[in-house]
């Protein structure tokens, strides 16, 4: 009888709130829940809409900022929702403006399908990278594309100065782009671990400051809202997994060749950090070196080991920088390095699948992109004589300059628009 | 005009959508393996432990005391009102049988919901004639013991898979789901039925991640984050850590563990056996630390207990002086599961599928749409 449909048990008006988002709330609900107490900023109003709470509309969201152009079926044969739940999470992420419809899809027969197309301007986020050489600060679109960006080569620049430098750089941003401010969705921080505390080189007393400072609390007079905070290399490896070469290997391990060597581990687009988190510690493994002599990975390949290679040579550099603008000599002498650099860096692939089994290996850093894909070549040709099952796939990182300020900015895209295990419960 | 449809494939662990009737599900995981894990516990402490609400919880202890998944044991006395009642998990609410198959004989298992062997016999290998019938024979027992509650056949099969099989590799699943109609295959590596054990019924749970080693001929090794074993781009490949040989230590403690007679205590192991041991294991143990910084390392395998447990001991004493420029060190330990591991893992494997809270329970997968 069709009127039992009316008199079934569910009272008209209440709702069903799916348990999940009871169980675990997520990290937004959180922020929201103390923002009524004054203490954090909301999320900014035209991501009201709940985006930040449900994982159907991040994982909708997800598959049409990836895949570029979709129709509502495509979108259900991929993510395993019905068409209704569909066409509803469509609507309510056409309404955000993150996604826009474009033209009817003419294929086919019957009524043409519409597409649904990511909208990089429908919102954008900051990353700022602080360092012991330099400060660098983009904006980022939706898309990923860098709309912004100021740079600031300052050696050990203090809170001070980071919060001043911000300052500047912030109102410039937006005359440098065209962008709306307002339209920022968050800030992203990466910087290195024990900043502060770590010894290091030319290192002034003052520094030791950022060991106390609240960084995320260091940029609020200029920018009010959601602010994340991430080691550098961690931020750069988010980064690659979302944007980067991620899309196609979502399990990597990327080697981040700075002043030292550092790493990272991505496990289904998911940073594995380890248990305290020190995963991906590439740096510290165990290497052959001359005769029977072992030595860690770090002191062999890195930009301080490039520069004490070229130093021997009796040439000087400060920086990485310095490194496009060598002569002939100085340009051999980087061309034998990255020769001895590749074997140093094959000889631990083995390690590196038999511990994780990568669906590639990602080189990036502050090494200039053309010594990196010079050195990622080498690497392949290494392996060339092996069999196919003993070769790793070795990539430069697609987001390998700026890497780490680029990661900081895609941290507010992951927490409040990327679908993740964790947001839905997990850990 | 092009007419084709255009084929959508779901990217490479990308996330599939969830829905109330699958998170009710996980939910019922959750419940089951929080008292799993912490019972004897109140549902009052099970609201805490999973973060679902009261009626939520009453609902799902509800159906699984129905059920009898789930027992009511002791009531604690003292406070006031209504003394709390205690959950545990019945260990007869579910059973699941494991199957190892290798190339000269078998081993099947039943054990209970709490991972206790019930039943262990050896078998035939599958290319045997008498496999079916011995298999057959197993599973009848296990019926009657179990009162028909078997919910599920956990297989691990040789590695690597022999290559004369290779045209009938399949004809041994055909067999078992003859014999043992109407029960659900499911099947893993040794290393992943290894890992799966050790997460439900060993020291696993209390791990956000844990490498674990099991020995054999050629130890293999894998991470479990999150309680699920990474395979990583190539699952089918083993993960061995010797990749061109096989230790002579590792033959040496099988075929010792092979000479036990029950109620014999073995012989202990030699200096010149963990030293040979440790000398292998130690490099791979200080750079799997540098590199996945676990929360602790587990060896199991058919190795003698004892052996197992002086060698780890062993490993971890001797890391700190051979490797001291690591930047964390991850305890290391003998697995709960030691011996048993692969067998009783095989049959833990079900048990995993069906009742832990696993993310594939939660998420919509592109072929379930509905």
């Amino acid at each position: 009888m069709p009127g039992d449909r009316r008199q079934s048990p569910r009272t008209k008006g209440t709702v069903r709130v799916n348990p999940l988002r009871k169980m675990f709330p997520l990290p937004a609900q959180r922020a929201q829940a103390a923002g009524d107490g004054g203490e954090v900023a909301p999320a900014p109003e035209f991501l009201k809409l709940d985006i930040d709470a449900n994982h159907n509309q991040r994982v909708v969201f997800q598959e049409i900022r990836t895949r570029k152009r979709v129709t509502r079926n495509e979108l259900a044969a991929v993510t395993g929702l019905t068409k209704p739940t569909i066409v509803n999470v469509s609507r309510q992420l056409l309404q955000t403006g993150l996604i826009v419809e474009a033209e009817r899809q003419t294929r086919g027969r019957g009524q043409p399908a519409w597409v649904l197309e990511l909208n990089p301007d429908g919102a954008y986020a900051a990353g700022l990278n602080i360092d012991r050489d330099h400060l660098t600060l983009v904006v980022l679109d939706l898309g990923g594309e860098i709309r912004g960006r100021v740079s600031a080569e300052i050696g050990f620049a203090s809170p001070e100065q980071a919060q001043s430098f911000f300052a500047d750089a912030w109102p410039k941003l937006a005359t440098q782009s065209g962008i709306r401010l307002d339209r920022i969705i968050g800030l992203g921080i990466a910087l290195p671990d024990e900043l502060g505390t770590l010894a290091f080189p030319g290192k002034p007393a003052a520094y030791s400051a950022w060991a106390e400072a609240d960084v995320a609390g260091l940029f609020k007079a200029s920018f009010a809202g959601p602010t994340f905070v991430e080691n550098d290399a961690v931020a750069a490896a988010i980064g690659e997994a979302q944007f980067g070469h991620g899309l196609e290997a979502p399990s990597f391990v990327y080697i981040l060749i700075s002043v030292l060597l550092g790493g990272g581990i991505v496990i289904n687009r998911n940073y594995f950090r380890g248990e305290n988190g020190r995963s991906g510690e590439i740096g510290f493994l165990q290497v052959e070196c001359g005769t029977g002599a072992t030595c860690t990975l770090q002191e062999v390949v890195s930009i301080g080991a490039l520069s004490e290679w070229l130093k021997q040579r009796g040439i000087i550099i400060s920086g990485p920088e310095d490194l496009k603008r060598l002569e002939a000599a100085g340009a051999a002498a980087v061309d034998q390095w990255l020769e001895v650099a590749s074997a140093y860096l094959t000889s631990i692939f083995g390690q590196i699948r038999q511990f994780i089994d990568p669906d590639s290996i990602m080189l990036g850093g502050r090494l200039p992109e053309p010594l990196l894909d010079r050195l990622a070549a080498l690497c392949r040709n290494r392996q060339e004589e092996t069999d196919p099952a003993q070769r790793s796939d070795v990539r430069r990182a697609k987001l390998s300059s700026d890497a780490p300020a680029i990661g900081a900015a895609i941290l507010p895209f992951q927490n409040l628009l990327f679908p993740s295990l964790q947001l839905l419960g997990r850990a | 005009m092009d007419s084709q449809p255009r084929t959508v494939r779901r990217l490479k662990a990308s996330l599939g959508g969830t829905n109330l009737e699958l998170t009710g599900d996980y939910n019922q995981r959750l419940v089951y393996q929080a008292i799993r894990a912490e019972g004897p516990v109140t549902r009052g402490a099970l609201t805490d432990l999973t973060r679902l609400a009261k009626p939520t919880i009453a609902g799902i202890v509800r159906r699984m005391l129905d059920s009898d998944l789930v027992v009511e044991t002791g009531r604690i006395y003292g406070g006031r009102g209504q003394p709390a009642v205690h959950l545990e998990i019945n260990p007869a609410g579910c059973y699941a049988i494991g199957l190892r198959t290798g190339a000269e004989d078998s081993d099947a298992v039943l054990i209970d919901a709490a991972g206790m062997v019930l039943q262990h016999a050896a078998i035939p290998a599958p290319g045997e004639p008498d496999f079916a019938s011995a298999f057959a024979a197993f599973v009848d027992d296990a019926r009657t013991a179990s009162h028909d509650r078997i919910i599920g056949l956990g297989l691990v099969r040789r590695e690597p898979a022999p290559a004369a099989l290779d045209g009938d590799e399949d004809r041994d699943l055909l067999i078992l789901s003859e014999a043992a109609p109407a029960i659900p295959i499911y099947l893993d590596s040794a290393l992943g039925a290894a890992t799966a054990g050790e997460t439900l019924f060993g020291m696993g749970g209390s791990f956000k991640s844990y490498y674990y080693i099991l020995m054999g001929i050629n130890p293999v090794g894998g991470l479990v984050v999150n309680q699920a074993l990474f395979k990583g781009a190539h699952p089918d490949r083993m993960r061995r850590l010797f990749p061109d040989r096989e230790p002579a230590w590792c033959r040496e403690a099988i075929a010792a563990a092979r000479g036990i007679r029950p109620g014999q205590t073995p012989p202990d192991c030699s200096k010149a056996w963990l030293a040979a041991a440790c000398d292998d294991l130690l490099p791979l143990l200080g750079s799997l630390n540098c590199m996945l910084n676990p929360g602790g390392v587990l060896m199991g395998g058919p190795f003698p207990a004892q052996w197992l447990a002086r060698l780890a001991a062993r490993c971890d004493d001797l890391l700190d002086e051979r490797a001291p420029h690591i930047p964390s060190h991850a305890g290391i330990q003998p697995a709960r599961l030691g011996s048993d591991a692969t067998l009783v893992g095989a049959a833990s494997l079900p048990m995993r599928a069906r009742l832990f809270p696993i993310e594939e329970a939660l998420l919509k997968g592109p072929d379930r749409a509905g």
